[in-house]
């Protein structure tokens, strides 16, 4: 296996959960036969990790499709139903937000769960959700933030608006009876601000909950699928896989891989892009068009992607625990910035510190700097 | 114009979907959550289908010609699913588009020809309790969530 498949696959999946795949995304002897194995191997009494647990209603489904008979298929159909019933209730629950940005002319967007329950797995069970994330347009976001203030949402930031749009990609809002909502200006980190009117262009017209809404286009969902999955989480987030693997083998002839592969090149992330895709292909999840495969092999990565791609995929506690917080804010930043220039990212670097740090002033910034490199000078 | 009173899915108070034989909708106002067993499942879905209840009727009545109790069976669970608002009742016109000449055969095809099953829902009310309720090791084995399993009494 190429080392890089070699990362990504050890980053996302251990053997136990490629065989929970594969029986959840493939039909015939290859499925089945991972369905026999992985019931053999795990315990689904005792030990069910919640990101395993999150793929049994698609395992469900690719099991009910193949007519298989099996003392699980009950519990498994129930698991099913739960997803089906919880996500209903988020649907409804962020429909009524949609609908009230949209009476206000906000244009709204969905992102990646709800957005491919609609568009890729055409089914209100399959993708199971914790919660719907959105998007709106920056240029809305100042009228936004000042209606949902108005109905009792609260926003934990007490930033300036211009800096939380500067130095973060989305803003949760919470009301008085608890609810959250996610609000997104720009799907990932990592996407150019410049391209997010892209996005927008491509945009498709969807029913959501009894009404009319917006979802990306399936290329840009897939490549945000991507980039959202490879990155280190607490949970682990190989369900990206689920993901990218429906929209290519339910929805393949709607991906335009010229503008895929332009995307990734012009938002710098075409090396992790490439690093899934292929892993996609060669274990079998999705068939990709070897000449997409060549094409994404030819863009080279720049400095910064390099840095992310090597450490984005690590357990921040590996480096905090040697080096401290700075680098894990360091890498963010670098995620999180359009510049490119590795000098220009680090002049700038204490800007965004003392934003996440809640700080009063770039003072305070350099003191806390040079408290954390003399902390860390004394320890060793 | 015919001018017949139809009864038909409010989709403007519910969410439902029908898998491997079972129907389950949700209320969207009231949250609660209903299944139908395996023949109430097929009345849904000829309902949904735009199929009369008397076209219903007549094909049921076809299939357990020795049943008595099946058209009285029938209009109490559509009074029930009635009074839970999952259906309504609705002057037919044109708008609405109700097609009397769909028959249902097809969609009655998966009843047992063998024994009759009355048509019939569950209602669970307490969300938050069936929401809790761990779908892996708090449930019935055989029908799974929301179906809690049955504790042993303790001697």
């Amino acid at each position: 296996m190429h080392e890089a498949h070699a990362q990504l696959s050890s980053a996302f999946t251990n053997p136990s959960e490629e065989l929970l795949l594969t029986a959840a995304l493939i039909e015939g002897p290859l499925g089945l036969a991972a369905w026999d194995k992985w019931k053999r191997e795990v315990d689904f009494e005792s030990h069910m990790d919640y990101s395993s647990f999150r793929i049994l209603p698609i395992l469900y489904k690719n099991l009910a499709n193949q007519s298989v008979s099996d003392p699980l298929i009950g519990r498994l159909k129930g698991i099913y139903k739960h997803s089906w019933f919880k996500n209903q209730q988020l649907f409804l629950k962020t429909a009524k937000v949609l609908q009230f940005l949209k009476n206000q002319n906000i244009r709204c967007m969905l992102l990646k769960g709800a957005a491919l329950s609609i568009q890729a797995y055409e089914d209100n069970a399959i993708r199971s959700m914790a919660d719907v994330d959105f998007m709106i347009h920056v240029s809305d976001f100042k009228k936004a933030n000042q209606h949902l203030l108005q109905q009792g949402w609260k926003s934990p930031y007490k930033q300036p608006l211009k800096e939380i749009i500067k130095y973060r990609k989305s803003i949760q809002y919470i009301n008085s009876i608890g609810e959250e909502i996610d609000i997104h200006w720009s799907p990932y980190n990592e996407y150019n601000r410049d391209y997010l009117d892209d996005i927008w262009q491509n945009a498709e017209k969807i029913r959501f909950a009894n009404m009319e809404t917006w979802a990306p286009s399936l290329t840009d969902s897939l490549i945000h699928v991507i980039i959202h999955g490879s990155c280190w989480n607490e949970e682990r987030t190989f369900r990206w896989i689920t993901d990218a693997s429906v929209i290519l083998n339910k929805k393949a002839d709607q991906i335009d891989w010229d503008r895929f592969i332009e995307i990734a090149q012009r938002n710098t992330i075409g090396s992790r892009v490439n690093d899934a895709i292929k892993y996609l292909n060669n274990q079998n999840f999705a068939t990709v068009p070897s000449e997409v495969i060549e094409q994404l092999e030819q863009v080279k990565p720049r400095q910064k992607e390099r840095i992310i791609r090597k450490y984005a995929l690590v357990d921040p506690a590996l480096f905090t625990a040697k080096f401290g917080y700075i680098p894990f804010y360091l890498l963010d930043w670098f995620t999180l910035s359009n510049q490119q220039n590795i000098f220009m990212l680090i002049y700038r670097f204490p800007g965004y510190l003392k934003f996440v740090k809640s700080m009063d002033s770039i003072l305070e910034v350099y003191t806390y700097l040079a408290k954390s490199v003399i902390k860390k000078l004394f320890c060793r | 114009m015919q001018n017949q009173v139809v009864i038909s899915i409010n989709h403007s108070q519910i969410v439902h979907e029908t898998i491997d034989g079972e129907t389950i909708i949700l209320n969207m106002d009231s949250g609660s959550y209903f299944s139908l067993n395996n023949s109430g499942t097929a009345v849904w879905e000829s309902i949904s289908s735009g199929v009369s209840l008397n076209e219903i009727d007549k094909e049921l009545q076809r299939i357990y010609p020795n049943t008595e109790t099946v058209k009285n069976d029938l209009d109490d669970f559509i009074e029930k699913l009635l009074a839970e608002a999952l259906l309504s009742k609705n002057a037919n016109t044109e708008e609405n588009g109700s097609d009397f000449s769909k028959k249902p055969e097809s969609l009655l095809h998966n009843l047992s020809r063998d024994s009759y099953e009355k048509p019939a829902f569950e209602k669970y009310t307490d969300m938050q309790d069936i929401l809790q309720l761990d779908p892996i090791h708090e449930v019935d084995e055989a029908a799974g969530w929301p179906v809690a399993k049955i504790q042993p009494e303790h001697a």
